[in-house]
Parts: structure tokens; sequence; C-alpha cells
């Protein structure tokens, strides 16, 4: 009996009893495969701190060019890449070598230089691909017959050109002249560094041989970029100056050098050691030691310190222009970025769309040359991805709404604006197209084509508010009167476009 | 009896001796210990890792982590902003202080101790205050943040056995300090202002700074020779400072850690400079003169101005060193600080200004400590560095160029004046050497400039309060560091008379003792014995 109550007891509670057990394992289940649940509301406080007010969240995260995890080039194939001789010196002394270069001096002496570039010799590849140039064109100059000299002095000129619409100079100083943006080496005497099937190589795809690098991918054609190493290895701007001034001194009556020069490894004592194990070992503790791995990536040395790289596999849309064109080694969008160009986080609402779109595929002169957008060559496609991009993210939702959106500025106002316009001097800093004015400010020529209204009408209220590194004084205008002054400007250039 | 009573007496004196001295070693060791910060090798039992212990390590969590460490661990809490070294990235494998090799994660124990007792030089605070079950708990929650913890299950423990500093090994360690070269980093003097460290902070703007090894209270993890030679075996992950483990020999390691230590200084901090008299010869002008030498330094921690707006979240100098000297006409003070960088820009320069009420206060009441306010002026002597290049660039200070120095008054952030240049009395000079400034300021005791002048008395206690500005660190305005009201006192020069008042005070005591002995042996006090 008593047996019988027990067996209908536990029938009764197996059931629930498993049930439980189930429960249990359910649970656990979920608490193991979810460690983590923050809370919405956390995440949602988290997000205010993180992005101000009227920015939208992008879809993948900006990359800053100048927040990188290694600032040094890779040195893999550093001796493919420059002269031995050069490597020599620059190690020394960089400063010396070329003007603007960043790199400390490591304070090595010349033994441990030696060592250093058998090493980095030693982990370098077997050999470059090769790039095939005219017979002819590996000649000196003097050794050329006139028609090859023609020849070559044609594809030179072309070279010429294409330096001058890429605008190199804007980050590349020459000589110490130029270098605006202050990202790129001088180039003054790389003619003693690079050689030409290096040169063409980096040209074509520069990000091959440093993934990580400042400078824009241009999009150049095969011939530009034949053009374009003919005339940098043979312009004598990228020769150094030193002969000439041996000859000036010697003309003088030849005053006594004084200045000592730095022992350096030749390309002859170079090809002696190469390979040598002791050096190589050696080397790599010199390298080491030297911390070179906090800026290079150097093959079996980047583990001593071990830093989370950036994926870039696979790059789609305009994540893919952005890292190619490098466009935030002069741009910012949402604080990431340069301060030589305008500021994109708000262009979506800035900029005129269809403007825009043909700007970036050829770009117009708005500002002095030296601060003029260079020549990428961009796709229709990249513009398209930029400009949607634009549209859909780089917007601020906080701005003034309903000036001119479908309207035209009536006579009077654009008289009452004219008038205005002169009375404060605007001209004073801005021309406006070929009518000529001031160059502080932008061209105003088609100021009505390129910014929306409702920008412009943010921008005169507070320049400063809209654009922080603005110059323009703030005038305290009335709302109408800043009305009027933004219906002149889109109506200006109407009338300029209709004569 | 009288045998009894003596020693009694002598061993009441011996234990009240006993007691002054103790109360004495406890103060010493209690300024020692800077802002109470131990490094307790030993931690207490664990608790079981389970998800009940994470589940409440996330609520601690949440409450008194996030808001630096980011909610999902990633260090980008709304705080962080505000901090500099950056709060820990717990996504990354970013751990500083740790006992296991290079590039892994640090041990449970680690990550306790580091709790415990936070990081110095950083706002890392200790975390003593919450229970030890609770810390436990956090650390099993932070952990998930971090996959690699998952994988390494238990990684090799570095035993750290000591080894003590002798004369030899700190030599050994001088010469490794070079043939590894840490100077490329630290600098030659240790003062973190190496070529490599110069370089990555001004031409590539990033943020590893190589510490300033003579500042011993901003060593991460501990600045005993024991927690140096750790740093120097296991390295600090994602930073130059690699581990030289595999370099260096277990004794090498020692050896330079003891030498390490030596270059390193306590925070030996006082309120008073005590301004000494000079009694022959003239005060020194230049700041490398020797004479400096009899004048006793005082260190004076700073840290960033975050009162008035523009606000100053990270400041690159958090401490000074300030002398004095005197004679019958004028004073003279030298200041110093550890700058890694001698490059000034129009604005932004390397600056340091000392600050005065115009008047003595007869009472504990003091101007406002920040510039002033309108019941009390300041006085402000103001010293920069030299910048003489074209508008926007930048350029070091020429060595022979001293700088050139201001006298100010202020009553309030806004309200700041500069006086009129028949009332400028001050002069001095600045020179940056190996990474120290040294800026030498002097002036007569007394000026004509009446009100506007702070009047020096021998023998008063005066405020002094300091501001000095980084221009590399792009400091300029109310962005400095500062420091609260001190003192300076010009030490009154000392009477020959001093030693006569001591002899008098000797051969007085002495009496009153021997007319002691002498009363209890004439009236001898009744023992128990002869009661009985």
């Amino acid at each position: 009996m008593q047996l019988k109550l027990i067996s209908g007891f536990c029938d009764r509670l197996i059931v629930p009893a498993v049930l439980l057990c189930f429960a249990l394992f359910a649970g656990i289940g979920i608490a193991l495969a979810q460690e983590r649940s923050i809370e919405p509301m956390f995440l949602e406080i988290d997000k205010k701190y993180q992005i101000p007010e009227g920015w939208s969240i992008l879809p993948f995260e900006l990359e800053d060019p100048y927040k990188r995890v290694k600032n040094g080039p890779i040195l893999t194939n550093v001796t493919h890449k420059a002269n031995i001789e050069w490597i020599s010196r620059w190690v020394a002394n960089p400063k010396e070598v070329v003007p603007n270069a960043k790199m400390p001096d490591l304070g090595l002496e010349f033994e441990e230089i030696k060592a250093v570039i058998v090493y980095l010799g030693s982990i370098a590849d077997d050999g470059l691909s090769k790039v095939k140039w005219d017979e002819y064109l590996l000649k000196r100059e003097d050794d050329m017959t006139d028609e090859e000299y023609d020849k070559m002095d044609q594809i030179f000129q072309m070279g010429k050109g294409v330096w001058g619409r890429a605008r190199c100079t804007i980050c590349h100083p020459v000589k110490g002249l130029g270098g605006n943006v202050g990202v790129g080496p001088d180039l003054g005497s790389i003619v003693t560094k690079v050689n030409r099937d290096w040169l063409y190589d980096w040209l074509a795809n520069t990000k091959m041989h440093f993934p990580d690098t400042m400078m824009a991918q241009f999009r150049f054609s095969d011939e530009e970029i034949r053009g374009l190493v003919e005339y940098v290895m043979r312009d004598t701007q990228f020769m150094p100056e030193e002969e000439y001034e041996d000859e000036d001194e010697q003309g003088d009556g030849g005053t006594p050098k004084t200045i000592e020069e730095t022992k350096f490894l030749t390309n002859a004592e170079y090809s002696t050691i190469k390979g040598d194990s002791a050096l190589i070992s050696k080397g790599k503790e010199v390298v080491e030691r030297s911390r070179c791995f906090v800026c290079h990536d150097i093959k079996g040395l980047s583990e001593l310190m071990p830093v989370v790289e950036r994926n870039r596999v696979k790059l789609e849309g305009f994540e893919k222009v952005l890292y190619e064109i490098r466009c935030l080694t002069c741009h910012t969008i949402q604080k990431k970025g340069g301060t030589y160009a305008p500021n994109l986080t708000e262009a979506g609402t800035k900029m005129k769309m269809d403007w825009e779109n043909e700007f970036l595929k050829a770009p117009d002169i708005i500002r002095p040359l030296s601060q003029q957008m260079q020549k990428f060559n961009l796709t229709r496609e990249d513009a398209t991805f930029a400009t949607e991009f634009m549209e859909k993210y780089l917007t601020n939702k906080k701005l003034p709404s309903g000036i001119f959106d479908n309207e035209k500025p009536s006579q009077e106002i654009v008289e009452a604006g004219k008038n205005l316009f002169y009375d404060k001097g605007c001209n004073a800093c801005h021309a406006e197209g070929t009518k000529g004015g001031g160059v502080v400010g932008p061209n105003l020529g088609t100021v009505g084509d390129r910014l929306q209204p409702a920008y412009m009408f943010h921008h005169l209220k507070n320049p400063i508010l809209a654009n922080p590194r603005a110059i323009e004084p703030n005038y305290g205008l009335s709302d109408q009167e800043i009305k009027s002054l933004v219906g002149f400007l889109i109506d200006h250039v109407k009338g300029k476009e209709g004569n | 009896m009288i045998k009894l009573f003596k020693s009694k007496v002598i061993n009441f004196s011996l234990i009240a001796f006993g007691v002054v001295a103790f109360c004495k070693v406890e103060m010493v060791e209690a300024q020692a210990s800077h802002f109470f910060r131990t490094y307790k090798r030993e931690t207490p039992q664990k608790l079981p890792e389970d998800q009940n212990a994470v589940a409440e390590g996330k609520k601690v969590y949440e409450k008194r982590c996030w808001y630096c460490h980011g909610i999902t661990g990633t260090g980008d809490g709304p705080s962080s902003r505000t901090m500099f070294p950056r709060p820990r990235n717990f996504t990354r494998n970013e751990f500083k202080v740790r006992s296991t090799p290079f590039g892994s994660v640090p041990t449970d124990e680690d990550l306790f101790r580091i709790i415990t007792s936070g990081i110095e030089g950083t706002a890392m605070p200790f975390w003593s205050t919450i229970s030890e079950a609770e810390r436990w708990q956090v650390i099993y929650y932070i952990k998930t943040f971090n996959e690699q913890f998952k994988k390494e299950t238990s990684p090799a423990v570095l035993g750290v056995e000591s080894a003590v500093a002798t004369q030899e090994s700190i030599e050994k360690g001088r010469e490794l300090f070079k043939q590894v070269k840490c100077f490329n980093c630290h600098g030659e003097e240790g003062r973190g202002n190496g070529p490599l460290t110069v370089a990555l902070q001004t031409q590539w703007g990033m943020s590893y700074r190589a510490r300033d090894l003579t500042q011993s209270w901003n060593y991460k993890g501990g600045s005993t020779a024991g927690d140096i030679y750790r740093t120097i075996s296991t390295g600090f992950n994602e930073t130059p400072m690699g581990s030289y483990k595999e370099t260096l020999s277990d004794e090498e390691r020692w050896s330079l850690a003891h030498y390490v230590e030596s270059l390193s200084k306590k925070m030996a901090s006082d309120v008073v400079v005590k301004v000494k008299l000079l009694e022959e010869g003239e005060l020194p002008d230049h700041p490398a003169d020797e004479v400096w030498g009899l004048a006793a330094p005082l260190e004076i921690p700073l840290a960033g101005q975050i009162i008035a707006h523009p606000r100053l979240w990270e400041p690159a100098i958090d401490s000074m060193m300030i002398r004095g000297l005197y004679n019958d006409r004028e004073i003279a003070f030298l200041v110093e600080w550890d700058d890694r960088t001698n490059l000034q820009e129009d604005i932004f320069r390397d600056a340091v200004s000392l600050q005065f009420p115009v008047k003595i206060p007869e009472s504990l009441k003091k101007p406002y400590f920040g510039m002033g306010d309108s019941g009390g002026v300041v006085n402000l002597w103001q010293w920069k560095a030299c910048w003489k290049e074209g508008f926007g660039s930048i350029a070091e200070t020429p060595v022979n160029e001293p700088g050139e120095i201001v006298e100010l008054n202020a009553k309030g952030f806004k309200k700041i004046s500069v006086q009129s240049p028949e009332n400028q009395d001050v002069m001095g000079e600045g020179l940056h050497d190996n990474g120290r400034w040294k800026v030498v300021f002097k002036r007569p005791l007394k000026t004509e400039g009446g009100k506007k002048d702070i009047q020096f008395e021998i023998g008063k206690l005066i405020p002094i309060a300091f501001a000095v500005w980084d221009g590399s660190n792009g400091d300029a305005g109310s962005q400095k560091s500062v420091s609260s009201w001190y003192y300076i006192l010009l030490e009154k020069p000392m009477p020959k008379t001093v030693f006569v008042y001591v002899l008098v005070a000797v051969v007085m005591g002495a009496s009153v003792e021997l007319w002691f002995l002498a009363r209890l042996r004439r009236f001898p006090p009744k023992s128990e014995e002869e009661d009985q």
C-alpha cells in the first residue's frame, strides 16, 4: 500500500520534474549563449555620447589616415625599393636626406646600419616584377640619338602635364617648396632613392607595397604613369643640388670643404656582404632594440608589438573609394581625418548633389590653386557612390529648411540682396566668377549651383557655427537680410549662365 | 626602594620615547606611500567563476566601471574623453601590468591587484573600497569582453624573486640602459624625452609616451625594484615597451631595474618653500648656477585647470620643483619641470607663472587660488619661452634665448592686466636642458610698484601658487597645469644667541632634575615594605 502510494506520487512528480530539468538546462543554455546582454537603455545612452545630435550613424567604421597602426612603410622589400646608398644615409640621419623627414635619428653607428641593411635585404622577396621599358628610355640623355631624345621628350612633356594636373606639390614639397597638406615626403632628391620599376609600381597601385599609405590612388592610365615616371626620373628638380654647388665653389677659387661626409654603405660593398649570416642576426638585434617595429611592419618582428590591424579584404562602394583615394587625408568626416580641405560631415545638407557629382569627376576651380582639389580621374561610378553616401549619411537634420526650396527669389529680394552684398563689402574677399574680387574666400561665381539655399542661410547666420575654421566675420544680419542675400546669390549665378 | 622607583621612571620615559619615535616613523611612511597606493602582491581566495558571479560582476561593472571603460568595454565611456592615458579597451589585449608573457592576457590575480590598487599617473582609482567578492565578480565580467581569456587557460606566471640593489648592480644597469637602447625612448637622463618618443608625439601625434623615469609616482604598476623588474620582463601590451625576457638574463633585468629605481625620485612635497638667506655674494642669475644647490628644493604636484573654460583635461606636466634664495636686497627663485620637447608656436608656448597676493594676508583668508578674485588681487610673474618665427610655424627655442618675463595683475580669470613698463621689476631667464626646463625669477625684495606688487617680508608666511604651460601639448591661456596655494618663508638669519639659549635650557633642565632627585633623597617616599 505504502509502496503503491509512493510510486503514484512519483508518477505524478516525474513529469513536472523532467519539465523543470528541461527548463533549467534551457535556462543555462541561454545564459551561456548570451553571456553579455546589455540593456538597450545603456546602449542608447552610449550612442548619444558617441555621436553628436543631428549626425547619422554610418554603415561602416571610418578609417582615419592620421591614426594608423604603423606610420612607416612596410620594410619587407625596402632593399628593392630604395638604393642601398640612400638607405644607409637615411638611417644615419633622416633629416639630412629628406628635409621634412618624420623618422627620428636613431643614433646608430655605421657598423650597425650596415647590419640592418643586410638584415632587411635577407627578408626581401627574390625580386619584384619588372616593367617593360623601351630600350632607349633606359639610356642617359647624352647617349640618345636625336630621334630617341625627341620621343623621350614627348613622353616627358606629357608626364609634366600629369604632374601639374594631379597637383602632386600640394602634398609633396620639392626642395622645401609646396607640400601644404604636410603629409608627403620631399621629392627634392627622389632620383637617388627609387628606381623606375618601383616608381611605376607605386603609381599604379600605391596600396600594394604599403596598404596604410596616406597617398591617393590616382586613376592613372598606363601611358600617364609612364609619362610621370619619365618626368620624375629626368627632371632636374628631383635631383640633388650638391653637384652644382661644388662646381660653383671650385669656380670661386676652391674654398676648402669643411662639411664632414657621413660614411655610407656603397652598392659595391653591399654586394660583397649580402647574405652574411652573422650580419643578418646582428641586424635583426639592432632592429629589435631600436624598436623599428613600432612604426614599420617588418616580417618576423611584428609580433614584438601585437596590435589589432585593420582588415580591408572586402571593401565596397564608397568605403572602397574612401580607402583608395584617401579622401580623409584632407577632408574630415565626423571628427576623423585631416583639416586641409572642407569638412564633409554635413556635405549632404550643404552641397547640391548634381554639382557635386560633376565636381568629383572633374573638379573646377573654387579656391586658390594650392587648395584646389586634385584630379583623381574618378569614374562615374565612384562619383555616384560618393554622392549617394553624402545624401544618405552626411547630413545634419538640424539645419533650417524651407528657404527657396521650390520658389524663385523675387526681383525685390534679389535687388535688396545685391545692395547688401556690395554694401557689406563681400566682394573684398570673394570673387564672383570672372568678375574679380578678393581671393580670401571661395569664388562665389557658381555658388547658387553649388550650395543648398538652406545651408547658405545657416552659414550666413553664424559662419563660425557652420564652419569652426571660418575666418568670415559674423555681420549679425537679420533673418530677412540673410534671406535676401541668399536670394541674390542664387539668382546672381542664374543670370550669369543666361548671359 | 629608590632603585625600584628609578627603574619605573626610566621604564616610563623609554616607553614615551618609543611611542613618539613610532609616531614619527608612521608619519614618514604615510608620506612615502603617495596617495595611499600600495601594491599588495598577495591576493585573497578566488571566488568560483560561474554564471552567477559573471552576472553579479555585470552589476558592479554597470555601476562603477562603464562611464570610463564604456558599456561595451571598448574604453570610450562618456568620461573617457577627459582622460589621458585613455581608459583600457577591454575588447583588445591592451593590458599593461601583468605577470604573464608579452602579448598574453593577465591572470585574474593581476587584475585583482590593479583593481585594488589603481594605476599611477592615470584616472584609474583604487577600488579597495568595494568588497573582495565584488572585485572577483567584476573581473569575471571583464573577461567576457575578450575572447583571448577563454583560449588562454593558464598562462605561465613570471616569478618575481627579489634581488638586493648594490652599487655594482646599479652600475651594471646603467651600462645595460645604454646597451639595449632604453634611452631611445626614455631619454638619456630618463625623463622620457628620447628621440623615438618625441618623434611619435610631435611628428605622428601618437599617444605613446615613454615614462619619465625620474617620477616614481607615475610608474604604472608600482615603483619598487620588483615592479620595475616585472615591467622589464613582461612588457606593456600594445606599446613600444616590449618584453626583455629573451634579450636579457634574469640577473641583468634585476640590475636594470635597480638602475631605473635609482633614477626615480619620490614626490617629497611640503607646504612651505623655505627661502634661504645668502649672506655673501650676489644671487645667481643663471639656471645652471651651482649656488642653487644651497637652497632646499620642494616638489609641487600640479593638475589640469578645470574650473574656468576652456579647461585642460589632459595635462602633460604634473609636477614642478621650486627653490628660493634671498639676500638683503633681492629674492630669486629657480623653477624646474620636465618637458619632453622644446617646441614653441606663436600662442602655444612653454611658460611658467608664479602667483602671489599683492598684500601678505594677516589671516587665513587668501585671494582665490585661480587668478585671484574681486576681493583679492594677485601679482603674477610669467615667463614665456622665446619664439621668433613667422606665423604658423613651430620652432625650437634657440639655446641662448632666455625667454621673456612679464609682470601682471589679476583679480579673476578674465580680469588680467599687464603692469606698465616702468613697473616691470622681475628679471630672469630660462634654459631647456635634456628634457627639463629651468627658469630663474629675480626681483628686489621691495619695489616701487606699491599696491600692485608683493612686498616680501622676512619671517612671514607668504602665499604662492604656480601654473605651467606645455606648448607642444596645446596649452595656452587658461589651459594650463596649476597648483593650489603654497607658502614661501624667508628664513630669518640665525642669531648667535640661539646657541646660548640652548645652553641655558640644558643647564636649567639639568638643575631641575637634580633638584628633584635631591628632594627624593631627602624625603624618601614610604614604600609598602616599610609600612609592613
